[in-house]
């Protein structure tokens, strides 16, 4: 089953659940359906999550001011390339980690001046990943 | 105004976390509380609280709260000897408050003759200018655009009947000024009416600093300290603090004075609060006076150990002020307004209906709230949930716990800015208390961190589970759905 979060845009396939009901994550995980959408509150943070049919393009919702990695992980694609223009919202690069994979899109219209990661990269969270003018 | 006699039953003329707040100072004072509400607050929570209620009518608020012989009616009908209105609402209706009077009722507020003074702008400038109160300064003659022109760029227009930021505009350059003035025109008779404008200097990054006052019918006036609300977006106030971290003793002194004489040109009595935009270098302008409870009285209420409510109906039934008030606040309290909206995507308002709903707890904590689970949150009204309030003996005390209380507000069902008050209040100029009235336009703030494996878990558990409405949760929370009223939703 893949579930895609509407606030982030992170994907991940989380398998069959169900089938056999796993123990519930530590911490206080609350989460309630209505529904095609479970909501899902975890550390102060709330989720609203959708199954997705296939491996595709997730939707436009990403919050992202800043080109930092918004967790540690993986760089799974760099999807632009320096001195390319690129328009709000695009997505630049994925990242990966566990199974998830979460878009890193422009916060603006404009010039990506330095790529600071390339594929394969293991960054932590908060580290700079490109420069955009 | 109608003799002074005590109060033994209330009408609490509103809905939401206001009316639940009016319910609670009924209850400190010993006065029976009666709601009001439409079809669409049926067994919400004022209604619940209070000891009777009545319908009002249809949801929209024209229909229900807004129809003041209405509302009226429900006092006599529910043998009422005084009426409370909240905010909002009638609480600015000053022929409402005199139809109350007329009727023999206590109207907890201030005498409509100083409701009608204040809300007009362009008069309560005059009245202030004249009484040796600093306002901004600015020109009512609006028909030349070379009038404002002279007060100097950039400029604000405002509606006079105006409020809440409709018919405003700042204009930066003498270019855009005609179309501006044409604008708001439009939009002030739009929304009040009146398409009375007028214009004041535009003051650069200046903080919203505003005083509590409090009159009695004995002639006494005092200012119970001020508070803080520059964290505003689209001037709609979004956390507020008091006391101000930019008010020392002496600028306190001197803002309450201007505080007290204001509200005096008009014979105040009761609760109010007159607003100024305080410079960077101390000094401060009058803005205006709102005639009624703040949304944001209870961080003077933490700051200051006071029950403003309960003050309210001892001094509309005609006792005095307490001899002895505190002059200055004994500890910090800071407030975050919970709307249903989303901060993700414009700050669109948000509807729908709980499927949980649970408020944080601990030392120096407060929520005024008017909903619960279950509860369905509609287009008809305003989106204001409940407002969070943790006090502390320090400023960063009191925000670190608002910043923890946050984080506990569990809200699954409707789209909240819980998650967008938390990083506002971590970032660092709120951190710093370099507060100013556009501050939350150009914050940036980090984004919501992506959800870890156990959401995606416990959202495939309940996607794979059977039905649609099943509520999960760990085994350390209890299943609110389990018994009760919303068993029905499972």
């Amino acid at each position: 089953m893949r579930l895609r979060d509407a606030v982030t845009g992170a994907v991940l396939d989380v398998g069959e659940p169900g089938t056999s009901r796993r123990a519930p994550a530590a911490g206080g995980v609350r989460a309630a359906r209505d529904g095609n959408v479970v909501w899902v509150f975890e550390g102060g943070e709330t989720y609203r999550l959708e199954r997705v049919a296939a491996r595709g393009e997730a939707e436009p919702a990403d919050p992202s001011h800043d080109l930092v990695a918004p967790m540690p992980g993986k760089v799974r694609a760099v999807l632009v390339a320096e001195g390319e223009s690129v328009a709000k919202g695009a997505t630049l690069l994925l990242l990966e980690a566990m199974k998830m994979e979460l878009p890193v899109r422009a916060p603006r219209e404009g010039v990506v001046r330095h790529l600071r990661v390339a594929e394969g990269a293991m960054v932590a969270a908060g580290e700079r990943l490109l420069e955009m003018e | 105004m109608t003799p002074a006699r005590p109060i033994r039953r209330l009408l609490v003329a509103n809905r939401g976390e206001i009316a639940v707040r009016v319910v609670r100072g009924c209850r400190a004072a010993g006065v029976a509380p009666v709601a009001v509400y439409s079809e669409a607050d049926r067994g919400a929570r004022h209604v619940r609280l209070a000891d009777d209620a009545v319908l009002l009518g249809p949801a929209p608020a024209a229909q229900s709260y807004l129809d003041a012989g209405k509302v009226l009616a429900a006092a006599k009908k529910s043998g009422c000897d005084a009426v409370h209105p909240g905010y909002g609402f009638l609480s600015e209706n000053a022929a409402f408050a005199r139809a109350v009077e007329e009727a023999g009722l206590v109207w907890v507020g201030p005498p409509p003759a100083a409701i009608e003074a204040m809300g007009l702008k362009i008069p309560s400038r005059e009245r202030m200018r004249a009484a040796g109160i600093p306002v901004v300064p600015g020109t009512h003659d609006l028909d030349g655009a070379e009038a404002v022109r002279r007060v100097g760029l950039p400029v604000v227009i405002k509606a006079s009947a105006g409020g809440g930021g409709k018919g405003m505009r700042v204009v930066r350059d003498a270019a855009e000024l005609s179309d501006a003035l044409a604008s708001c025109r439009r939009e002030a008779e739009a929304a009040f009416g009146d398409g009375t404008l007028y214009a004041e200097r535009y003051l650069e990054r200046p903080r919203h600093v505003e005083v509590q006052v409090f009159g009695d019918r004995h002639g006494r006036v005092v200012a119970l300290g001020e508070r803080e609300c520059s964290l505003q977006r689209r001037h709609q106030k979004v956390i507020e603090e008091s006391p101000s971290p930019a008010v020392t003793p002496a600028l306190r002194r001197r803002l309450s004075e201007a505080a007290v004489a204001a509200a005096r040109t008009v014979a105040y009595v009761n609760a109010g609060t007159v607003e100024f935009l305080l410079a960077p270098d101390g000094s401060f302008f009058f803005l205006e006076m709102n005639t009624r409870l703040q949304v944001e009285h209870p961080v003077t209420e933490e700051a200051f150990g006071l029950d403003l409510v309960a003050l309210q109906l001892r001094v509309a039934a005609g006792e005095p002020l307490p001899t002895i008030l505190p002059e200055a606040p004994s500890a910090h309290a800071v407030e975050a307004r919970v709307y249903a909206e989303d901060a993700e995507n414009g700050f669109l308002p948000q509807t729908g209906r709980f499927l949980a709903w649970e408020e944080p707890s601990g030392p120096g904590i407060r929520v005024d709230s008017g909903v619960a689970a279950g509860d369905e949150v509609s287009v008809h009204y305003d989106p204001m949930l409940a407002k969070v309030v943790a006090r502390g003996t320090t400023r960063d005390e009191a925000r670190r716990r608002l910043v923890a209380a946050l984080g506990e507000t569990v809200a699954l069902g409707v789209t909240t800015n819980l998650s967008y008050l938390r990083r506002v209040l971590a970032s660092a100029p709120v951190v710093a208390g370099e507060l100013d009235t556009s501050l939350l336009e150009r914050l940036e703030i980090p984004p919501v961190p992506p959800p870890s494996e156990a959401v995606f878990e416990a959202a495939g558990r309940e996607f794979a589970s059977r039905g649609s409405g099943a509520v999960a949760r760990t085994a350390s929370f209890p299943d609110p759905f389990e018994a009760g009223p919303f068993r029905g939703l499972r």
